[in-house]
């Protein structure tokens, strides 16, 4: 029972984090973190942290809403609708699913990612010869990730059947590509090294993309000269792909791997050479720091997992408990973070003020508005 | 008391993992927000854990862990003033873009 | 096992019992009192709406989100001494919380239906949220105080000399009014108003037209309840049982609550969050302030 229990809310914590960074859509990566939230409070409340939990709910579904109301304001494309058409890694896809695409490349992308899995089951197999061993490793969403990656190379194999493996032959001329497929079948290790790789991949995007105008299956507003805005998006895919690594911990690189191949091909969304990502070009080894930390910390763990428990029968009543050494001994602590919240409060309400920025060109547009509101028109019947 | 402490302890360690690739690699302000609100809250985490595990009878670690619920509340408010002030005078939220910001 | 079981069942049954009688009850009263939320739609059950932009996951996840927090939230009411789903020790501030996952509900249901006006009601909730939610609190503390328990239990059981309302006018009154922003009704509706088609309403269809409904009207419920018990003295009467003195007492203020929302004109978010502000919150301030010098006096229970 309390396993289970646990096991619930872990995931939720967990999965939700996963969500979190990996979604394309804003407002789901900040329902995503409210998730994990209320998972972390689930925990709390079953190591009888009742009220920090409860605490915990409130601050966050109140402060979450919020601020997923700035990114609305704020982002170019909060609902992700844009990004969704790109080339994710499976973990994104994963997360971002049901999100459309809009405007003229609506069901582009799409069509790619959802129809291309059945049509070519040919290439999928090829696919899992290359990069079996790369599969292999699975942690419960092997199966989907394996599944997107068939995707994948079905999206490939369609503009070429011949090929399987479709972005070496696009730029075969480039060694950083040919060293690529070549360490595809045989590379146990998939280390650092790897994230190299495809960076030298990612130099080719240019040759690649040129490559891949002409057999690309998407009738998008592809043409040549845009070469150097898919070697952009050519680029950002590729992190896309590489994220992968750390989010499922590093277990499918052959999937990543292709769909950085892709990437290529795929990436011709009308973005004006634009890098839409929602992730910096750190990605890689943001993600491998990620992930050594984590390591780092189970390694702690598991060196020194001994720790000295003790069942001293507690009070149960903790709002009783922490309000009495809130009062006593935090006092200062308590009242240095009322401080510290009043000082937020008006700082915040201070860096607000509408006049406190002569340099900003917008701004008489800004006081404009401020002192003439528009009326909220639509609320008149 | 069927749990191990380990339990607890691995999940906060993957939220911190994942808040510091958030951290990283995240572009728009808001999500490196977010991934310091993770960061936070695996640390809040171990806190309660190690609390309910070590010295269940002392409540100081849960007068810890609310400061620090108390402080990621501070820095989204803070933060987020900050990031719709620096929106307003470069209208861009991607971090990449506030290089001028270095000394 | 078998006892604690028994509990859980009984608690959960209890729980869902005083939903469903909260929720006719609400229905009932509306009809009869006033135009309710988004009654300009008649309530299109048979059919489900059909969205061009809905999010799959989380279109349908609102209404589930909003009835589960409704649901949570009668689960800490007690209708009579022993007579409660579960008496937690911090029931007061579980109460609110779990209420706000009607907020989030809203926000899940709006967004995800993709049409304009229910993300405009994912607005303004927002907004409204961030205008009640410390007023509320302050309106609960005056309550707690006296109590010295959040229990909710342990709330009615101090009131058994004189109710909270006689002690601390001020602190009702902010509760009536922070309770009409919480569950959205008259003056305070603005989420849900019929200007935007009923914002989140006008979406929705079939099953979840159905959930929305007794969630909103079982929200107006549930924090009549939590008024009644927090002011009014819950299930402590002479001459009637308990729990029809809590039902009776939840139904006198959710018609106060109702007829005295239609006294008022609409406010829009933005005026809600200047009234927060401006008088709730200073006024909220004073309440706990004179309630403190009321219990250094010696008044109320000891």
């Amino acid at each position: 029972m309390q396993w289970l229990a646990f096991g619930l809310f872990a995931l939720l914590a967990v999965l939700g984090a996963l969500g979190m960074t990996t979604t394309m859509s804003m407002f789901r990566s900040g329902i995503f973190l409210m998730a994990s939230f209320i998972g972390v409070a689930g925990l709390f409340i079953l190591l009888s942290a009742d009220l920090i939990g409860l605490l915990q709910i409130m601050m966050y579904i109140g402060g979450m809403l919020v601020m997923i109301l700035f990114m609305l304001l704020f982002s170019m494309d909060p609902g992700g609708a844009m990004m969704a058409g790109m080339q994710m890694s499976p973990v994104e896809r994963l997360f971002s699913r049901g999100l459309k695409p809009q405007g003229e490349n609506d069901g582009n992308g799409h069509q790619g990612h959802d129809m291309a899995g059945m049509g070519h089951g040919d290439a999928s197999s090829s696919a899992d010869d290359g990069h079996g061993q790369a599969d292999a490793p699975s942690d419960g969403m092997a199966g989907m990730d394996h599944g997107s990656m068939k995707m994948d190379m079905g999206d490939g194999n369609r503009a070429h059947p011949a090929h399987h493996h479709a972005a070496m032959n696009h730029a075969g001329a480039d060694e950083a590509q040919m060293t690529h497929g070549d360490s595809g079948p045989e590379q146990s290790t998939w280390g650092a090294d790897h994230s190299r790789m495809t960076h030298g991949e990612m130099d080719a995007g240019q040759t690649q993309a040129h490559h891949a105008m002409p057999h690309g299956e998407e009738p998008g507003p592809v043409s040549p000269e845009s070469g150097s805005g898919q070697a952009q998006m050519d680029h950002s895919s590729m992190d896309h792909g590489k994220m992968d690594m750390g989010g499922m911990s590093g277990m499918d690189h052959g999937d990543m791997q292709m769909d950085g191949d892709m990437g290529g091909m795929n990436g011709d969304m009308d973005m004006g050479g634009m890098d839409m990502s929602m992730v910096t070009p750190a990605r890689p080894w943001a993600a491998w720091l990620g992930l050594a930390v984590t390591a780092v910390l189970v390694g702690l763990l598991l060196w020194r997992p001994a720790w000295p428990i003790s069942n001293v029968a507690f009070s149960t009543d903790s709002p009783q408990q922490i309000g009495m050494l809130l009062m006593g001994k935090y006092m200062i602590a308590f009242e240095g973070a009322g401080l510290l919240i009043l000082l937020g409060i008006f700082g915040a309400v201070f860096l607000q003020r509408p006049g406190s920025h002569p340099s900003d060109p917008g701004r008489e547009a800004y006081v404009t508005a401020d002192k003439n509101p528009v009326p909220i028109s639509k609320d008149e019947p | 008391m069927t749990l191990p402490l380990s339990a607890y302890l691995i999940v906060a360690a993957l939220l911190f993992g994942i808040g510091i690739y958030t951290v990283v690699a995240q572009r728009s302000a808001v999500m490196v927000l977010m991934g310091v609100e993770l960061l936070l809250n695996a640390i809040g985490l171990n806190l309660i854990a190690f609390w309910r595990y070590v010295r269940p009878d002392d409540y100081s670690g849960q007068i810890f862990t609310i400061l620090i619920v108390t402080v990621g509340a501070i820095e989204m408010a803070v933060g987020l003033a900050i990031m719709m002030l620096l929106y307003r005078n470069r209208q861009t939220q991607q971090v990449d873009d506030y290089q001028e910001l270095k000394g | 096992m078998g006892v604690a079981g028994i509990g859980i069942v009984g608690g959960a049954f209890l729980t869902l019992l005083a939903l469903c009688v909260g929720a006719a009850l609400t229905f009932w009263l509306e009809r009869a009192l006033t135009p309710a939320v988004g009654a300009a739609q008649p309530l299109t059950l048979d059919q489900d709406v059909q969205l061009g932009h809905a999010d799959r996951w989380m279109y349908p996840a609102g209404p589930i989100s909003a009835l589960f927090g409704v649901t949570a939230a009668a689960a800490v009411l007690p209708f009579g001494p022993g007579l409660i789903g579960a008496d937690l020790g911090i029931g007061a501030f579980y109460f609110i919380v779990v209420v706000d996952f009607v907020v989030l509900g809203v926000a899940l249901g709006g967004w995800g239906a993709g049409s304009r006006n229910a993300v405009e009601s994912f607005y303004r909730i927002t907004a409204q949220l961030v205008s009640y939610v410390v007023p509320l609190g302050l309106a609960y503390v005056g309550a707690l105080m006296m109590a010295a328990s959040l229990s909710t239990t342990r709330i009615v059981e101090a009131q058994s000399d004189v109710w909270f309302i006689v002690l601390q006018p001020l602190g009702f009154i902010l509760y009536l009014i922070t309770g009409l922003m919480q569950a959205y009704r008259a003056p305070f509706y603005e989420p849900l108003s019929e200007h935007i088609g009923g914002g989140v309403l006008s979406a929705v269809g079939g099953w979840k037209a159905l959930l929305w409904r007794v969630s909103l009207a079982g929200l107006l419920f549930v924090v009549a309840a939590m008024g009644a018990l927090l002011y009014l003295g819950g299930w402590l009467g002479p001459w009637l049982p308990g729990p029809v003195w809590m039902l009776l007492k939840t139904f006198a203020l959710m018609a106060l609550m109702l007829w005295l929302g239609r006294r008022f004109k609409p406010l829009s978010t933005a005026q809600m969050l200047s009234l927060s502000w401006r008088i709730l919150i200073p006024a909220g301030l004073l309440n706990v302030l004179i309630v403190g010098g009321l219990i250094l006096a010696g008044v109320g229970p000891q």
